[in-house]
């Protein structure tokens, strides 16, 4: 009985998660009252501006993460090992940068990036998204269930910090590393204010503004754009997924 | 006429414009700027190396027309007058000959007339081809671009609809002048072509896959060149004047100026001086020969003087729809569209890559740039005083602020005024006066409802009158709890009942009204004040305002503006290109800005548009999603009207103290 | 004497190295710092400069007048009241639900595949899918109810995963232990998995609150405008419209008053998890 009351739930609970998706889908398959592949004709064949923007999207989610790794996996291992007065305010400071609202930022980093010398450019999305603060938040909880005598070991060994981190860090976070990696890809895929306020060139600029600007396309081209913008995010996350939960036991929040 | 005298005023300011650097400020002189009187009927010119001047013209006696080939110097002076014996409209000058196709016997048949023996000797006959529209002459070949009978069904269905290219059978070719012998270009779909100073050809033509480009076409080793695409409005004629291949075509814009642009699409245009006929135009040596707007003269440029060689000026805009250029009195103008989240952005980051915004006063985010101070005072700028006193009082105020400080420049007002012919509407017992109340306003409307075979009569716009109305309405009152408001919106319900289309009645009524002189309706509404000016010497029309909602009787305007950015990095340049503008502006008079009713013409209707404009109030106006989707619901029936006045006055409150 | 000069040598290189690993611990954070430093600190502390003047263009210091008027402008407080209340009412919500559901997945229930990655798909969709399907259920529904659906539907995956994932990390030992004594499943929930799970919790909880001032942007396009209904109208609506409107002062400090809070809720968190260690 209790088997088929959860059965039950699953069900409901699974068909409530899926249902927008399949209206999404089942929506772009639809034109003109008929089952038919017209929109995806019409967005493959007729709209080349979405090869540009598809590729962009991409292309900033892949660098972003693979740049961000590198920067927030050192700085967890350092705020784990490093012993300084401040240590512990700093942190707390960037949990604090982490909850800030992007509209607190838009305009200061607008000017910020001007004065760089950045902006309109792909490195002026590229730079602010790698030195965001959750990664380090998230990088190191996972950071702290790593075992010293290892880092001990590696120390004895070596002296580059290079060396110690690729042999001893993170062949034991492997999987705390995905899931870090997964997080930070969707947020990067799914970003839309950056792009819209801080590139000018359509060549540029990524699917999520395709998708936004109902009266640049018509219904059928963004339909199918939007379930096409679904698929690469959703492969990412059924290759990796097992990592992800493999990777998400916390010990110890501070 | 007016405007020749007053062009000749403006080309003054334009020139002070082109102000070098090292302070040499240039004179005016008679060579920039220099008119031929030629006969009432020009077909065609050209100009020889000498600078003669060669045109075509015509006498109509009782039952034929005789062609006269006339000669002027370049001081203007008539030298030669030559009787043509054949039929023609089009001349071109090669090596001491004239050369002329004879169309009247259904074959293009071609004719050298030689100048010094006086007679001319036909070379061949063309059967093919018709209605030759331009032709060139280098070495001994001629180079024309006519209708080739052969072609003219080929099917360009691919051409985009956007591209608006059309075909009727235009080809290139090239006659030999020696042996009479024809062959054709291989140019697919040729639009027009210039001579180059290198004895090439370059042609603009249409690719159904690219689009427009241009293409060069070497005469003596008869090859062409890549394509270059660049998309411009040109359909008429281009020349080029230098050995960079820029060239000089006259834009088909309001002002239709004679423009220099560039082959390479990365050039920007600049306009030089406007007011020109398209069509025939040539370009010899320092100087760009053209025929006026009102086919009374040709004038000769001097191209040196008003291609300055200046930096470019950025304007930016964010209403999409209004694809407005002010006149570039001799600088190239880019213009940028950017989305309300970039303007703010721009503007709020102090950018330094833009130098002017061209604002209109329905635009919101206008008023927050008076009030928060984003724009360079152009009290001390040369010129604007004097322009903004010409203007009417309230122009003035309106471009005050109050530290005084003048913030922007006016460039067009905008009034929404309803035309009607008073014989039309007595006809069908429909009274309008020069001043018309609200109850008989929709009294009006209301009988065009019920009176179906009335519908060719009338026509109006019936968004923009809403929005009027509303406009009107929240100048006097600071929410809509109000009986007015109550009052109008019913009224509005009963009789500009909901519809998808906001143009009701005859569509094509303002067209023909301008363009066939059509005075057969009762009522016209028109907001555009270009147009207004344009029908306003139309005999037995006049001209009434909308009605007043309150006690406020004055008319609601709309006004098209710049401002100047004052952390633009060419502030220098930026303000005497204003200076110039204000200038130009002023001697134009082109628009219902200026105060001096003896500017505009003599007349009834034009005393009607003159009392409306002249009792006027720009408004800078809030935005439509405060109120006008929940007001749309309630014209559909689909919300209550004390909900929407609820709901409204939230906003609008939101709106005003965030 | 020879030993012990090589003695005081090895202590002086360890010493020494000990330094040097300190040292180069802090550069693995510096090299971040920086970064988070341009891109995130300088913009924030500019933001606190231009709540301290009172026009963009003119740029007068006024101390501040700015924060006095903000506090007492009623659509900022009626902004903030929205942002507190979508935090409060839908934040525990979102989290007894999940640990209800991963509680269930967790214990008992096989394991469906398709559930797993069914979470997770709410979190993909990108916002106009999600408010073009949002639109049709609710029929343009003018209360906040849909937005408070969409924020708990949006994030509940990812915290079913979290907490699921810290279930099952902790060691089968403890519940075998638990039953031997005879404790029943409230018992056994609430004073074991409870507190093993609690820093996993208040993760979630911070994730959470991030999450909520993102679901400005599904909110915008539901209500389609600058100016939704009364009680939708939060903190990001006063902000970006006093952007259009060239007001970046009113933005400015309630930007700064913003983040004021929101440090108030981290230094309680953290306060409140010192305790729990105690």
């Amino acid at each position: 009985m209790k088997k088929v009351i959860n059965a039950v739930i699953i069900t409901i609970l699974t068909v409530l998660f899926i249902f927008p998706v399949a209206a999404a889908i089942i929506n772009s398959l639809q034109f003109g009252g008929t089952i038919t592949l017209n929109n995806y004709m019409e967005l493959f064949f007729d709209c080349f501006i979405f090869y540009p923007m598809f590729w962009n999207s991409l292309f900033y989610a892949v660098v972003i993460t693979l740049l961000q790794l590198i920067v927030i996996i050192p700085c967890a291992f350092g705020f784990i090992q490093a012993k300084f007065r401040g240590r512990d305010t700093l942190y707390v400071f960037y949990i604090m940068l982490m909850m800030m609202p992007l509209q607190v930022t838009i305009l200061p980093n607008f000017i910020g990036l001007r004065d760089l010398g950045i902006l309109y450019t792909r490195l002026g999305i590229i730079l602010p998204m790698i030195f965001a603060p959750f990664g380090v938040i998230v990088m190191h909880q996972y950071m702290k269930s790593i075992d010293d005598s290892i880092i001990e070991a590696a120390r004895m060994d070596t002296s580059s910090m290079v060396q110690i981190i690729l042999t001893a860090v993170v062949p034991q976070l492997r999987v705390c590393i995905f899931a870090v990696a997964l997080f930070v890809f969707a947020e990067c895929w799914n970003m839309v204010e950056q792009p819209l306020l801080f590139l000018r060139d359509n060549k540029l600029k990524t699917l999520t503004i395709m998708i936004s600007q109902t009266d640049t396309f018509n219904t059928a081209i963004l339909s199918s754009a939007a379930v096409i913008f679904m698929i690469p995010i959703l492969l990412v996350y059924l290759f990796f997924h097992e990592y992800l939960e493999k990777g998400l036991t916390l010990k110890d929040l501070s | 006429m007016r405007k020749y005298v007053f062009l000749l005023i403006t080309l003054v300011f334009i020139l002070s414009a082109c102000e070098k650097s090292d302070n040499q400020t240039f004179t005016q002189s008679e060579d920039d700027y220099f008119t031929y009187k030629v006969d009432k009927n020009i077909n065609s010119f050209d100009v020889d190396e000498n600078g003669i001047l060669y045109y075509l013209t015509f006498n109509a006696a009782e039952d034929h027309v005789e062609y006269i080939l006339k000669t002027l110097d370049s001081k203007g002076a008539l030298l030669n007058t030559y009787p043509i014996t054949e039929t023609t409209n089009k001349i071109v000058y090669g090596d001491g000959k004239i050369y002329y196709f004879d169309n009247s016997s259904g074959t293009a048949s071609l004719y050298e007339f030689s100048l010094a023996k006086q007679i001319s000797v036909k070379i061949n006959d063309f059967t093919d081809y018709s209605a030759i529209s331009q032709m060139e002459v280098i070495g001994d070949k001629l180079y024309f671009l006519g209708i080739n009978q052969k072609n003219i069904n080929k099917d360009y269905s691919l051409a985009e609809i956007n591209d608006r290219f059309t075909y009727s059978g235009e080809t290139l070719g090239c006659i030999d002048l020696n042996t009479g012998t024809l062959t054709e270009l291989a140019v697919e779909f040729p639009i027009s072509f210039s001579k180059a100073f290198d004895d090439n050809l370059v042609i603009y033509a249409y690719d159904e896959n690219g689009g427009y480009y241009f293409i060069e076409y070497n005469t003596h080793e008869c090859g062409f060149s890549k394509k270059t695409y660049h998309k411009i409005d040109m359909f008429n004629q281009f020349k080029i004047y230098n050995d960079k291949k820029d060239f000089i075509y006259i834009k088909l814009n309001l002002t239709t100026p004679l423009t220099s642009a560039s082959i390479d699409p990365d050039k920007g245009e600049i306009e030089l001086v406007p007011y020109f006929k398209g069509g025939e135009m040539i370009c010899r040596g320092d100087y760009t020969y053209s025929i006026n707007i009102d086919a009374t003269q040709i004038v000769r440029i001097k191209n040196s003087s008003y291609i300055c060689g200046k930096d470019k000026i950025t304007m930016i805009n964010t209403d999409f729809y209004e694809v407005f250029q002010p006149f570039g009195c001799g600088y190239t103008i880019e213009q940028k569209f950017l989305t309300d989240e970039e303007m703010a952005l721009s503007l709020l980051s102090q950018d330094k890559n833009f130098d002017i915004c061209l604002m209109n006063s329905k635009q919101t985010i206008s008023a927050n740039i008076r009030d928060k101070g984003s724009f360079y005072p152009l009290n001390e700028v040369e010129g604007v005083k004097e322009y903004l006193e010409a203007c009417f009082p309230y122009i003035k105020d309106a471009a005050t602020n109050s530290d005084g400080d003048i913030w922007m420049l006016p460039i067009a007002v905008d009034m929404p005024v309803i035309f009607y012919n008073e014989n039309v509407g007595s006809e069908y017992g429909i009274e309008l006066t020069d001043s018309i109340g609200l109850e008989d306003f929709f009294s009006i409307i209301s009988k065009f409802n019920e009176n179906t075979e009335l519908e060719n009569l009338y026509y109006y716009d019936k968004v923009s009158i809403m929005n009027n109305f509303f406009y009107q309405y929240l100048r006097s009152y600071p929410d809509f709890n109000n009986p007015t408001f109550e009052k109008l919106s019913k009224l509005i319900k009963k009789e500009m009942k909901y519809s998808e289309v906001r143009s009701i009645g005859n569509v094509n009524l303002m067209f023909n009204f301008s363009f066939y002189k059509e005075d057969n309706f009762i009522f016209m509404y028109n907001d555009d004040s270009s147009y207004q000016l344009g029908v306003s010497e139309r005999n037995n029309i006049r001209a009434c305002g909308l009605p007043y909602i309150t006690d406020d009787k004055t008319n609601v305007a709309t006004c098209l503006f710049l401002c100047v950015n004052p952390e633009s990095k060419n502030l220098k340049e930026t303000l005497q290109y204003t200076s110039s503008l204000c200038g130009y502006l002023q001697t134009l008079k082109d628009t219902m800005m200026f105060k001096d009713r003896n500017i505009y013409p003599q007349g009834n209707l034009m005393d009607d548009l003159y009392n409306i404009y002249t009792n006027g109030d720009i408004q800078f106006t809030l935005p439509d999603e405060l109120f006008m989707d929940d007001f749309t619901l309630y014209l559909k029936g689909e919300k209550e009207l004390q909900d929407v006045i609820k709901d409204s006055n939230r906003r609008l409150d939101a709106f005003l103290t965030e | 004497m020879k030993n012990h000069s090589i003695l005081r040598k090895q202590e002086h290189k360890r010493t020494r190295h000990k330094l040097k690993w300190n040292t180069k611990c802090k550069l693995c954070i510096g090299l971040s710092m920086i970064g988070t430093l341009i891109f995130f600190v300088i913009p924030y502390i500019r933001v606190l400069y231009y709540s301290l003047i009172d026009n963009q263009f003119r740029r007068n210091f006024v101390g501040i007048s700015n924060y006095i008027d903000t506090l007492s402008n009623k659509y900022f407080l009626l902004a903030l009241k929205n942002s507190l209340l979508l935090i409060i009412i839908c934040v525990p919500v979102l989290i007894l639900l999940a640990l209800f559901i991963s509680l269930a997945l967790a214990y008992g229930i096989k394991r469906l595949r398709a559930t797993r990655v069914a979470f997770i798909l709410p979190m993909l969709l990108p916002t106009a899918s999600i408010v073009l399907v949002w639109r049709m259920l609710f029929q343009n529904n003018e209360t906040v109810l849909p937005i408070y659906l969409l924020f708990i539907w949006k994030n509940i995956g990812i915290c079913i995963i979290l907490l699921t994932a810290a279930f099952t990390s902790i060691e089968q030992e403890m519940f075998e232990a638990a039953s031997l004594e005879g404790t029943n499943t409230y018992q056994l929930h609430r004073y074991i998995t409870v507190p093993l799970i609690a820093p996993t919790i208040l993760f979630t909880i911070l994730l959470s609150i991030v999450n909520s001032f993102k679901v400005f942007k599904e909110s915008y396009l539901y209500y389609g405008g600058n100016y939704p209904p009364e009680n939708s109208y939060t903190l990001q609506y006063y902000m970006n419209n006093n952007f259009l409107k060239l007001d970046y002062q009113a933005l400015a400090t309630g930007a700064i008053l913003t983040s004021l809070l929101i440090f108030i809720i981290v230094l309680g968190g953290l306060v409140l998890q010192r305790r729990y260690y105690k």
